[in-house]
């Protein structure tokens, strides 16, 4: 065996880098740093299945149709809270083409549209005829699908078993906090709401189950290959190593698709019962009321800050409802980053019959950042102080502080008025919010299988899941790199549990994890090739490297061959070689930084907000592909731009439905919305893991309606406190400046 | 989707036939808002009657009256993009340039614009038996109402979905119908249903009657129109209000005026109150502002709406300015 090496990295950017030792264990190459010279990694690379999904060659859960498949569909309960006292499937079971149902055994509801039966048919159309055969014998009871309804005394409770409102254990410091607030030079406050956003994946939550003897075979719509395995290994009764997951393609998740969920259990049991494939695929409706959301919240402020612009102490209470999930907490981390803050903080969640919360893109961070940079914004102006330069001065963090200055310089801060100093019905106005993300992988959460063929083609295998993001080119990419390859003799298979384990894609988890272990892999595989090629030419394995297709001789280049040709080599047929995931090592930051700055321009007559431009500026690690964190960043913005100014889930007082569960009605940012989005990526060569790779996905998305709010106010001279910031939110802050004069 | 019968007839009297048979069957234009509605199983035609290979319904064409007639069927694309249209009748182009996605407007058809049910969220979900479907209750009145009626809203409050209606009504446009017992022609102003007369429809046409096309005078040279349409998101969204006027000047002076709203009420509405402050006085932005505080009067708006109040004396504001510059009585160009 042989021994970890100690070696020293150059970490940073730009003029901002810092040397440190690490202990590299021997079955992991150098950890690429700020002196490595890359010919792959950092380019532009295309989609590894760009075509295919472009051709629609790619076939998603959705487009899976298997020899005899039924499709699976649900009965569902319209009120928001019931007593079911009987469901009579009878007549649905003697419908022609109904093959098997399946019980749920709810016998209360909670929120309007909850899943009661699942039932499969030979076709959609024989599924929809028997779903409205069957009879649901149900008491409607009062409900409290609205936060307000739920709030008030004697309000409907939610859950049987505990009350409408619970409260967290609150952080203290309340008396320490007020004495701070009484020295404070200014006090300012602000009540911040936000609200309930969809995670409206273009491909609905699905699955199609179909079983082959004990073996349960599944195709997914999923962001978890290995917890749908596990989930339905666990409901099912049947060992893991009966159940394969493929999932290799897919239509986002967002937060909302980690499990098998009651869709995955409704297609395995009903193929079981069956003896046929089953697809479950949720239709718009469902997806927007029986898979998830992110929560709203409401979110009272108070912050002390002094004449310089030193920020003092912060109190928060927080308000949010999970619906009849658990926890909305709405986070704001960056008062974390400002050093030595005194923040005393109180959270509740209420619950609602509402569809349960969950984890949406940066869980509880578009929100937190929403109101804590209004806070921030206001206490600026309070002082008299540029918001820019107040941010400057009180965010330590390194690759912030000189994003600041770069996105204000694209941006065009220097064209900033005053607040409010607009008149006439165009107004103009630049805001700048920032983000926090912590994410440069779990040790141990991935392996990555590399197999170099006899004929100079190489394999990157993983069994996790590509949710959009690039992973399956992020394998290709670290393959070629480390062989020396180019893309097109890398192939990368993503998406099928016979594969090595990889994560579920959460908390920006994938890339970092995957990263090192593909490198890993390639590393091993590309050193056993090393020996092979060492001993047909009598050259020592260290003195072999690979490079632009070639074995190369490092020390007489008249020995180097062809990659190809050193494959021949290769006695048994290929190389296989297991790449695992180490543990973490010291990174530059603990964190990595984002800021975003918004130009708008309001239309004061209507209170319609129109983006001008958004520049976005993210640190992202060491970068493997630039294209894809590029799009990473856009999509981030475009997602935050929808949050801001569009997206809300709207729940109806009377009989408790969600009134917009449609794509007309909940409403979502389009093309013509869209401003121009200036992407700029910082390449921080970032240690922390061999491939210097940190997540990107979630803190793209948090700081954009923040921007957006500040510009708002920046225009306007009020801001705007409420989330989506639509016409009516927008007049209604206009009037009250009116009214204020 | 309940199963119905699909027919596509090659004349309108086979269409009006087939439509006049069984009750509650449908004629289908582009069916971008026909489909839904069946999805949803809000409406469960036995019949869909397909206008769409019908020849000689589709089309812009002029009349031997000098007058201009747009087929039933002809697309809202068609419209938007048709330079002569653009010409004489602008609020007309730039209402059907303002519709939807060009998927939609490629698709969607004039007639289908005019009859497309509205766009309220309890009428269009089967679980509210709401008084528009036959039951005892107006769900938005008391319910979530931010896009509803703020006029005439005493029984039902929907608002009037189509943005073609406001532009054709202010051109004062003639709606061609077919029906079993031959052809008549509907004054644009005539077209509508207000919900205390029959709540069940938006519009006078009978089962079997099926739009053919409609018809208006071109603008003439001291002539201008504009549309505006005021909405949350600019791609793809539905008006939360919308005005379209069509001023005539003699000189500087407004000799005829055509103000009509949407997006406010059941029906679209015609402003007289606005018209007349405008009428034989010499134009003014004084003028136009007085006459889009005119356009609230009388509105009577739900808990959520009373945002749209303001956006309608806004909107017509500015839709009488666009129409004054379109006209040359006023600089600068139309935004």
């Amino acid at each position: 065996m042989e021994a970890d090496r100690k070696v020293k990295l150059v970490l940073g950017f730009g003029d901002q880098r810092r040397e440190i030792e690490v202990n590299v264990p021997a079955e992991d190459p150098i950890p690429w740093d700020a002196t490595t010279k890359f010919s792959v990694v950092g380019t532009a690379a295309p989609r590894a299945d760009g075509v295919a999904k472009v051709t629609g060659r790619a076939k998603y859960t959705h487009d899976m149709n298997l020899p005899g498949m039924l499709y699976g569909g649900f009965v569902r309960c319209p009120v928001a809270k019931a007593t079911i006292n009987g469901i009579d499937w009878s007549a649905a079971q003697a419908h022609p083409g109904v093959k098997a149902i399946h019980d749920f055994k709810v016998k209360q509801t909670r929120y309007a549209h909850q899943h009661l039966i699942a039932i499969a048919a030979e076709s959609r159309q024989a599924l929809e005829q028997a779903i409205a055969l069957v009879k649901v014998d149900y008491k409607a009871l009062p409900h409290a699908a609205r936060f307000e309804q739920a709030m008030v005394d004697g309000a409907p409770q939610v859950h049987a078993n505990r009350p409408n409102i619970e409260a967290y254990s609150p952080s203290g410091r309340e008396k320490a906090v007020q004495e701070a607030m009484q020295s404070a030079d200014k006090v300012v406050e602000a009540t911040c709401t936000t609200q309930v956003q969809n995670h409206c994946s273009l491909e609905s939550h699905g699955i199609v189950a179909h079983w082959e003897g004990e073996q349960l075979k599944i195709w997914a719509s999923t962001q978890a290959t290995f917890g749908v395995r596990r989930d339905l290994a666990d409901a099912m009764n049947v060992d893991e190593a009966n159940v394969q997951v493929i999932c290799e393609y897919m239509g986002g998740g967002f937060g909302s698709k980690f499990g098998a969920g009651y869709p995955g259990l409704a297609a395995a049991n009903l193929a079981k019962l069956s003896g046929r494939p089953v697809k479950v695929m949720l239709d718009r409706r469902e997806e927007m009321t029986d898979v998830g959301n992110r929560p709203d919240s409401v979110q009272t402020m108070k912050l002390g800050v002094s004449k310089d612009g030193a920020l003092g102490a912060y109190k928060v209470d927080i308000v949010g409802t999970p619906g009849v999930g658990r926890g909305a907490g709405a986070r704001n981390p960056m008062i974390y980053a400002f050093e030595d803050r005194l923040v005393a903080r109180t959270e509740r969640a209420v619950a609602t019959n509402a569809g349960a919360q969950q984890a949406f893109r940066a869980p509880g961070h578009p929100q937190g950042s929403f109101a804590l940079e209004t806070i921030l914004d206001l206490a600026a102006e309070a002082i008299g102080m540029d918001p820019l330069e107040f941010r400057i001065k009180n965010d330590p963090h390194p690759t912030r502080k000189a994003q600041y200055k770069d996105g204000g310089a694209r941006i065009g801060w220097k064209n900033r008025k005053p607040n409010g100093s607009e008149a006439g019905r165009f107004r103009r106005g630049f805001g700048v919010a920032s983000a926090v993300w912590y994410q440069i992988g779990q040790p141990q959460g991935a392996e990555v299988l590399c197999r170099i063929l006899r004929d100079g083609s190489v394999q990157m295998r993983n069994g996790s899941q590509d949710i959009g993001t690039g992973t399956r080119t992020l394998m290709q990419i670290i393959g070629a790199e480390e062989l020396g390859l180019s893309l097109d003799r890398v192939v990368p298979f993503i998406g099928d549990t016979r594969d090595p384990i990889g994560p579920g894609s959460g908390g920006s988890v994938t890339a970092p994890t995957v990263a090192p272990a593909a490198r890993q892999a390639a590393y091993l595989a590309g050193k056993e090739l090393r020996a092979v090629v060492a001993k047909a030419m009598g050259a020592s394995a260290d003195d072999l490297a690979f490079s632009q297709g070639q074995v190369v001789h490092q020390k007489d280049a008249t020995k180097s061959m062809a990659f190809a040709d050193a494959c021949k080599l290769i006695d048994q047929g290929e190389i296989s070689a297991l790449g695992k995931r180490s543990k973490n090592f010291q990174a530059f930051e603990g964190t990595v930084g984002g800021v975003q700055f918004a130009e708008v321009e309001v239309d004061c007559d209507y209170g319609i907000v129109r983006l001008k431009k958004v520049v976005a500026l993210q640190d992202a690690g060491i970068i493997i592909n630039r294209r894809q964190a590029e799009s990473q960043l856009n999509g981030g913005v475009i997602q935050g731009i929808s949050y801001a100014l569009f997206e809300e889930r709207v729940m109806d007082r009377q009989l408790g439905q969600m009134v917009n569960a449609d794509m007309e009605m909940y409403k979502i940012a389009g093309a013509v919305d869209m401003p121009e989005i200036e992407s700029v990526l910082y390449d921080v060569s970032n240690g922390g893991n061999t491939t210097g790779t940190a997540g990107i996905a979630e803190p793209t998305m948090i700081p954009t309606a923040a921007a957006i709010a500040g510009a708002v106010h920046n225009a306007l001279g009020v801001r705007v406190t409420s989330l989506p910031m639509t016409p009516d939110r927008v007049l209604a802050a206009l009037a009250q400046k009116e009214k204020g004069k | 989707m309940k199963n119905f019968d699909y027919a596509r007839p090659q004349d309108v009297q086979s269409a009006a036939a087939a439509l006049g048979k069984a009750k509650g069957s449908r004629p289908k234009g582009g069916g971008t808002d026909l489909i839904t509605l069946m999805k949803s199983g809000v409406l469960t035609p036995p019949l869909v009657v397909d206008l769409a290979s019908i020849p000689g319904l589709s089309g812009v064409s002029r009349l031997e009256t000098g007058h201009f007639r747009v087929g039933a069927t002809t697309t809202i694309a068609e419209v938007a993009e048709h330079p002569e249209l653009a010409r004489v009748a602008r609020v007309l182009t730039d209402a059907a340039a303002t519709t939807a996605t060009p998927l939609v407007r490629n698709r969607g058809t004039v007639g289908g614009n005019l009859c497309q049910r509205p766009r309220c969220w309890y009428f269009r979900n089967l679980d509210y038996v709401c008084s528009k479907k036959g039951g005892q209750t107006c769900y938005a009145a008391e319910g979530e109402n931010k896009y509803h009626a703020i006029f005439e809203n005493v029984t039902c409050n929907i608002v009037h979905p189509s943005n073609l209606a406001p532009a054709l009504w202010a051109l004062d446009a003639t709606i061609h119908v077919a029906g079993p017992t031959g052809e008549k022609s509907i004054p644009v102003a005539d077209f509508w249903v207000r919900p205390e007369e029959d709540i069940s429809t938006e519009n006078v046409l009978e089962a079997g009657e099926v739009i053919t096309g409609v018809s208006f005078a071109p603008e003439g040279a001291s002539t201008g129109s504009a549309y505006h349409e005021v909405r949350e998101k600019q791609s793809y969204d539905w008006a939360l209000v919308n005005a379209a006027v069509r001023l005539d000047f003699e000189g500087e002076v407004v000799k005829e005026a055509r103000i009509v709203v949407s997006a406010v009420a059941p029906i679209p509405l015609r402003l007289e109150a606005c018209e007349k402050i405008l009428k034989g006085q010499k134009f003014s932005d004084a003028l136009a502002e007085a006459a889009g505080k005119a356009a609230s009067g009388g509105a009577t708006p739900l808990r959520d709406n009373a945002y749209k109040v303001h956006l309608i004396e806004k909107c017509v504001k500015n839709t009488i300015l666009d129409a004054a510059r379109r006209a040359k009585v006023r600089s600068g160009e139309p935004r």
